[in-house]
């Protein structure tokens, strides 16, 4: 009991200091109070465990290309969810919404996705998902 | 009807200090899980041994009973690490985690392991000293038991590919 | 355009170049090759296989890790003490090994399934540099204190040469267990 209590006591003190020590790092987690809301074409789709990665070339109106990275479920969850490696298309044009990346890069979870023809798909793995769909204060 | 009963559990998780801490922090979760990680090699190692001496498989010189007395407090620390890190993982999305049919599941194995493991336990401890039991009956607690805990572990992998 | 993540590399081959054709593949050559190879991108891409073998190496920890323990705890003093130290490793010496190969099974898969990412993780240099180190641990305690076993077979607490095997082994392989799960957090 006196161990566990010990080994509880570490990990208070792990997370506790993970908290301070954290600004910048390369963490594949997302921020659910970052959203991303982008329009932009398909470039790149890597449909692979333990996340799908696709990537959007964003046009602004200045005419400078953003690459947008959005990671997703693993490819099974996806398929469970009736969305094939078909369904993001190289040079389809999507709007994606999603969270940001907490080390503030330019990739993002992709939650929601509007293909061309209106349709919704949602990409997003259950520990990616960002709050708006959760939140309930 | 059972998610309506637990949603002010559930809210409440949500927002916790902890809770908030851990969504806010980069390294918070990955070191939580980390912790998970290491309380189950705990409690997976010691009722591994402890099923494999129901079955007559591993320390065959010691009675059963004695196995499963000395795998006891490791079983504990195992699960005390488990659930309070596992806490403040579910906690920081204690919205979508309740809604993960994964999650749901891992959680009715959980209580049920948990339960049994206790009756169990408490049995073991009331015994006197040179009681062996019925074999069939060892074998019986041995693979429910590490039926269970696998199955909270199976369960918990899939709650990222489900 | 630069993405966020690139496994495909942009070289000039030697022949364009004019260079000699090289015989021998660097490392990162040898990622690439494995990435793209068809049974790699199989599993990579796969809707069971990947999970189940991802779930297997890590509820296999149990069963590895989770029986070392027991003998890196009776080398340090605690637990089985009633038992000699060789009592001890014949016990857990089938789950042991059950266990770990499990492990080295399901690792290497899983690395062959993601060989570029592996290799740009600095995580998963340190885990293989971790696994070294636990080898070179074994190895050595079994070349010296370990050759004297029947002195403190015995032994409540076994020596010191003993307890920091025990020591070093358990630490070793809880902070493979750390950088394996944060193996997942670079992108």
């Amino acid at each position: 009991m006196a161990r566990s209590l010990v080994v509880f006591v570490a990990m208070i003190l792990g997370v506790w200091g993970a908290n301070l020590a954290a600004h910048h790092a390369e963490a594949a987690q997302f921020d659910a109070a970052k959203p991303v809301n982008v329009t932009g074409t398909i470039a790149k789709v890597e449909w692979t465990n333990p996340h799908i990665w696709f990537y959007v070339n964003v046009t602004d109106n200045a005419g400078k290309v953003t690459t947008w990275g959005f990671s997703g479920g693993p490819p099974g969850m996806l398929l469970r969810r009736g969305i094939t490696r078909d369904v993001l298309k190289i040079g389809t044009v999507v709007h994606v919404q999603g969270s940001r990346a907490k080390d503030g890069s330019n990739n993002a979870s992709g939650e929601r996705v509007t293909l061309p023809d209106g349709r919704n798909v949602f990409t997003a793995s259950a520990e990616d998902v960002g709050t708006a769909s959760q939140q309930q204060r | 009807m059972v998610r309506a009963l637990l949603q002010p559990f559930i809210v409440w998780s949500y927002n916790v200090a902890p809770a908030h801490w851990v969504r806010d922090s980069t390294w918070a979760f990955p070191i939580l899980e980390v912790f998970h990680l290491l309380g189950l090699t705990l409690l997976l190692g010691s009722v591994s041994l402890f099923a494999l001496r129901c079955f007559g498989l591993t320390l065959q010189k010691d009675p059963t009973i004695r196995v499963a007395r000395d795998m006891a407090p490791a079983s504990l620390a195992g699960i005390v690490i488990m659930a309070s890190s596992g806490f403040f993982m579910f906690a920081s999305g204690a919205i979508k985690y309740s809604n993960n049919l994964a999650f749901q599941c891992k959680m009715a194995l959980f209580f049920t392991a948990i339960v049994v493991h206790g009756i169990g336990y408490m049995r073991v401890r009331v015994a006197s000293r040179g009681h062996e039991g019925s074999r069939v009956q060892w074998v019986m607690a041995g693979g429910l038991i590490l039926l269970l805990w696998f199955g909270v572990g199976i369960a918990g992998r899939a709650i990222a590919f489900l | 355009m630069a993405f966020a993540r690139s496994s495909t590399s942009n070289r000039l081959s030697n022949a364009s170049t004019g260079r000699p054709e090289r015989t021998t593949m660097s490392l990162h050559e040898f990622c690439q090759w494995l990435q793209d190879s068809y049974y790699s991108t199989a599993i990579r891409e796969s809707v069971w296989v990947f999970p189940i073998i991802e779930g297997s190496h890590v509820l296999a920890l149990g069963l590895s890790l989770g029986t070392v323990l027991w003998f890196d705890l009776r080398l340090l003093g605690f637990g089985f003490r009633r038992l000699s130290v060789s009592e001890t490793f014949i016990y857990v010496r089938p789950w042991m090994f059950t266990g770990f190969a499990i492990m080295v099974v399901t690792g290497i898969l899983l690395f062959f399934s993601l060989p570029m990412r592996c290799y740009q993780s600095t995580f998963f240099a340190i885990k293989l540099v971790l696994l070294l180190f636990a080898g070179i641990n074994v190895a050595v305690f079994h070349s010296t204190i370990d050759r004297r076993r029947a002195e403190w077979d015995r032994d409540l607490v076994p020596p010191l040469g003993a307890r920091i095997a025990g020591g070093l082994s358990l630490a070793v392989w809880i902070l493979v267990v750390t950088v394996g799960r944060l193996m997942a957090y670079t992108l």
